[in-house]
């Protein structure tokens, strides 16, 4: 059970770091992209008028009739605009439109915080050999769980709380990777399994498929038709049929309007919908999940994506994750430290190092690197979201080749060192970015998704520093 | 608002269980040099306080309450455990080593 737990932990633990890092993050991915669309902050949530959607309609069907398979998102408080959005392989692009009367509000082009989405269950490389990876490596994360489980079954009750700090390194790091293994056991567990099912359907294609949550992904574009029926009054029935404020999608298919409900509105994540003809509006069909075994699965993607629960629930969520990814980077080193002394000097010893500061620390930089380039890059340069994709994974790449040169070289620790730094330095200064890029009235007197992103990123930096500090007198 | 008072209500009640169950080890005691403290309030503080958490829980929806419950367990060992490490600390150095009686 040791070798098993030892092996499939290290081998798995280097992809789930990753998902893990960036599922934490993709909890925010809403937040995320606002922050980095900074001209968003001076706009006021409002309620959606009918002349604003019935304007943002024509435009879809305009764009629609041009090939370009668009859709509607409506407002909500965590996202309080109109957006006309379209599918790019690997996020939803698109433009923003005032929720009063209609008109677009000029904003950067980004991936925003679906990189992160994307990073978590495809590592960027979807949809078939990054998804395929993920799901092995979640149902590695099952097999290390269990293994660790039947190593520490004894303990697990008087051990429970036990933290050692001042024990020998290797006891410490220990006792920190079975604390917090044990103390997130039911979150591991559960992201794990409802992670692994929810992209069952292509580990076991027989049971059917699945849809990732991800709305007009397969569907055919280059609807013929030029104009729609008015969509408000199609909105107003629907919310009738499903309840105020419940709809959060507006889907084009086959002269069909398709009104979704949101994600956020219910603990079962079904997407049901009512269709209308797209001529003249009427009802033409009203669609439920009743089946159990889908009704079940959307009770397993409304765990996993929790995108129904209230603020509070999601941070507890982000902790876990990121306490997740620490429990897995605490497992990384524990491997190095048991094989350092005998195999130190051996080259997949050296391979191995490297991909673990990959994952560990330069990871977080990326992530840093991606909101500095988000607000350092000029708003109209030319394909910007994907410039801002290609900072991320070049400042990752750059931290990979550092980290490759110190374990590589004989002072292996000094790289672990210098990226705490970079991480300390790259977060600690997110604030000052934010109030020197953002145009906004009134900084110091509210607390918004801005100073949240502002101020969580400060935390981390902290955290960084603190750990720079003790390494550097260690 | 409300969500924030019951989890961080939550949090504490998971936080006093979770320090009572392990100040009731004595290899925690043993290794953190913690001095033995009475054990018949702590046993009941381990068996009361998590079913307090999940009553405050309850307050919120079902499955928004099962998940915080959960959620708050494992925060709340985090900080049970720093709070524990603290002390031991604060102990070693009051007491150095050789001079606590255990």
């Amino acid at each position: 059970m040791g070798w098993l737990h030892e092996w499939i932990g290290f081998l798995g633990g280097l992809v789930l770091v990753v998902c893990f890092t960036a599922g934490s993050l993709a909890l925010f991915d809403i937040e995320l992209t606002r922050w980095m669309q900074p001209e968003l902050a001076r706009y006021h949530p409002a309620p959606l008028s009918d002349a604003a959607l019935d304007k943002v309609g024509g435009i879809v069907a305009q764009m629609r009739q041009n090939g370009r398979n668009a859709f509607i998102t409506l407002p909500t408080p965590r996202d309080p605009i109109l957006r006309v959005l379209h599918f790019n392989g690997h996020a939803f692009l698109g433009t923003a439109y005032s929720p009063t009367d209609g008109f677009p509000v000029l904003t950067r082009p980004t991936d925003g915080g679906q990189l992160f989405f994307d990073l978590h269950h495809s590592l960027y490389r979807g949809p078939f050999w990054g998804n395929m990876v993920t799901e092995i490596a979640a149902i590695g994360l099952l097999i290390a769980v269990g293994s660790g489980l039947i190593i520490h079954f004894r303990s697990i009750i008087p051990d429970l709380l036990l933290f050692r700090p001042f024990a020998s390194r290797t006891r410490a790091w220990m006792d920190a990777h079975i604390l917090a293994g044990l103390l997130f056991l039911p979150f591991m567990v559960m992201m794990a399994y409802t992670g692994a099912v929810i992209h069952g359907p292509r580990l076991f294609p027989m049971f059917g498929g699945g849809h990732h949550g991800r709305p007009g992904l397969h569907r055919p574009s280059g609807d013929s038709r030029a104009t729609y029926a008015p969509l408000s009054p199609m909105l107003h029935e629907a919310e009738k049929i499903f309840g105020p404020a419940t709809i959060g999608l507006i889907l084009f298919e086959n002269g069909t309007v398709s009104m979704t409900r949101a994600d956020s509105s219910s603990f079962v994540l079904t997407r049901d919908h009512a269709v209308f003809s797209a001529q003249d509006g009427t009802l033409v069909d009203v669609v439920r999940q009743k089946d159990p075994s889908r009704r079940l699965g959307g009770i397993l993607r409304g765990l996993h994506f929790i995108r129904w629960a209230p603020l509070p629930l999601r941070w507890l969520y982000f902790l876990s994750g990121i306490a997740g990814s620490a429990l897995m980077s605490a497992g990384l080193i524990l491997f190095l430290m048991k094989h350092r002394d005998r195999r130190g000097s051996r080259f997949l010893f050296r391979l191995a190092e490297t991909l673990t500061m990959g994952v560990t620390t330069a990871l977080p930089i990326a992530c840093l690197g991606y909101l500095w380039a988000n607000r350092l890059f000029w708003s109209d340069l030319p394909e910007r979201a994907h410039w801002e994709i290609e900072a991320f994974f070049l400042v990752w790449a750059v931290g990979l080749v550092h980290a490759a040169w110190r374990s590589f070289g004989p002072t292996p620790l000094r790289g672990w060192n210098e990226h705490f730094v970079l991480f300390a330095s790259f977060a600690l200064t997110v604030l000052p970015l934010d109030f020197l890029t953002r145009t906004s009235n009134g900084y110091l007197s509210s607390f918004d998704v801005y100073k949240a992103v502002d101020f969580t990123a400060f935390a981390f930096g902290l955290l960084a520093l603190f750990i720079h500090r003790r390494l550097a007198t260690s | 608002m409300i969500t924030l008072l019951i989890l961080a209500l939550s949090l504490i009640c998971w936080g006093i269980a979770l320090g009572a169950h392990a100040l009731l080890q004595p290899k925690i005691l043993r290794a953190l040099t913690l001095p033995a403290p009475r054990r018949g309030t702590l046993r009941l503080l381990r068996l009361v306080m998590p079913f307090c958490a999940l009553a405050l829980c309850l307050q919120l929806e079902i499955c928004c309450a099962v998940l915080s419950w959960f959620g708050c367990f494992s925060l709340a060992g985090i900080g049970a455990s720093a709070t524990l490490t603290l002390a031991s600390l604060r102990q070693r150095r009051e007491h150095p080593a050789g001079t606590l009686a255990v």
